[in-house]
């Protein structure tokens, strides 16, 4: 029973972080930074009309409303029915649902961020381009020691499925989970080259604010690589050890402190607006 | 150390490019054996095509400023400073020039000079 209530206090903070904190605080952050640089100032900063700016927000924030109150319907229902498993349902299938659904408000904001850098770079009428003549290299942005542990990880959970290739337990996959483990860690590896080495996607962006964006990024990305693969070896071990339920608490937490990290790094404050003046 | 294209001005975007690398090299802005970024970051960051870059590259490869290590990257040839200050199309030019004066004099017409010019070039292609 207490690995239950235990459960449903981790769901509730999973709710709490994802669909009321984490959005609360982005559009607090969008809210002040519209306030502290008005249209008249920083004209390049508006592409479109304040009212529409302030529409797609709304909308943002009315998605993670319906997904917390969904949210809330399903810790309700389990707690009225005094079911094992959230809503009667596999935990583990529920939570990664559920956590699918918190991210589709981030996903629209994402896409219309997307589109509002399709319009700052169509409406760029600059005709002198700028660069730097100096290469960026991985190490310029995140310490080898992180890179270190990022690896150390991905062996440690190499060693551990290999370990439990030698003493099975039920239900274990084999050796899928390394290829599962090497597929994200080759696609974290491209998004982390895409990010040093491609398309600058907002033209008006100062080298300082780039390099900034780029360290942030790179470190998220290095970070989900240790935390997926040390979850991983976690899993497997507490699964190993008919621990399952535990699992599923430890990735609801994970996920919840991951959140906490990746707003602790984002300094908005930090950004040059001078570029969006007329 | 920053450089800098004009998508509107008459040169071509390569010319901007080599002439801004040799007056870096000239500036002591950079020197012999610093590296510069890859042909994709420079490409992507000034947004143009990444074939521009590559032609800049190997004509100031060519000229004996930038050198390519294979997967090292590109780096400031060792004589990159001296190599800078000569121009190879001021030389072919005034080259070009000594030998058409000489042809004219002997009588050699301007069509006899294309085709000969032609035929040479032609040649020299298959």
């Amino acid at each position: 029973m207490w690995d239950n209530y235990l459960l449903y206090m981790v769901f509730i903070g999973q709710i709490i972080v994802l669909s009321f904190y984490f959005p609360r605080k982005i559009l607090g952050v969008i809210n002040t930074s519209m306030q502290q640089h008005p249209r008249d100032v920083y004209p390049k900063l508006y592409l479109l009309e304040e009212k529409v700016i302030k529409g797609k927000l709304n909308l943002f924030n009315i998605y993670n409303s319906l997904v917390m109150m969904i949210g809330l319907t399903i810790l309700a229902v389990s707690i009225i029915n005094n079911s094992d498993d959230l809503i009667g349902w596999d935990d583990q299938s529920v939570l990664l649902c559920f956590l699918m659904l918190q991210h589709l408000p981030l996903l629209y904001l994402g896409t219309q961020g997307v589109y509002y850098l399709k319009l700052m770079r169509e409406q760029n009428t600059r005709e002198q381009r700028i660069a730097d003549l100096k290469p960026r290299k991985l190490f310029d942005f995140v310490s080898m020691p992180f890179i270190c542990t990022a690896v150390f990880s991905y062996g440690l959970c190499v060693a551990t499925i290999l370990y439990f290739v030698q003493y099975p337990f039920d239900g274990f996959a084999g050796l899928v989970n390394i290829l599962g483990v090497t597929a994200l860690y080759a696609g974290l590896g491209f998004a982390i080259y895409i990010k040093l080495y491609g398309k600058k996607h907002n033209p008006l962006q100062t080298g300082q604010d780039r390099s900034f964006e780029t360290t942030i990024v790179i470190k998220i990305l290095i970070l989900t690589a240790i935390c997926s693969s040390l979850y991983l070896a976690i899993s497997l071990i507490l699964a190993s050890m008919n621990l399952r339920e535990l699992g599923n608490i430890i990735y609801s937490l994970y996920i919840q402190i991951f959140v906490f990290y990746v707003y602790q790094v984002m300094k908005f404050e930090r950004v040059d607006y001078s570029v969006y003046k007329a | 150390m920053k450089i800098s294209v004009n998508i509107e001005h008459p040169n071509p975007l390569f010319t901007q490019l080599i002439e801004q690398i040799k007056k870096a090299v000239l500036d002591n802005d950079i020197t012999e054996g610093d590296a510069l970024p890859s042909i994709r970051q420079l490409a992507n960051d000034l947004d143009i095509n990444h074939k521009t870059v590559a032609k800049a590259y190997r004509l100031l490869e060519r000229d004996g400023v930038i050198q390519t290590k294979g997967y090292r990257g590109t780096f400031i040839h060792q004589n990159a400073k001296e190599n800078s200050s000569i121009d190879l199309n001021e030389w072919v030019l005034s080259e070009l020039d000594k030998t058409l004066t000489s042809f004219r004099k002997a009588g050699i017409t301007e069509s006899e000079m294309r085709i000969a010019f032609n035929n040479l070039i032609n040649n020299s292609n298959n």
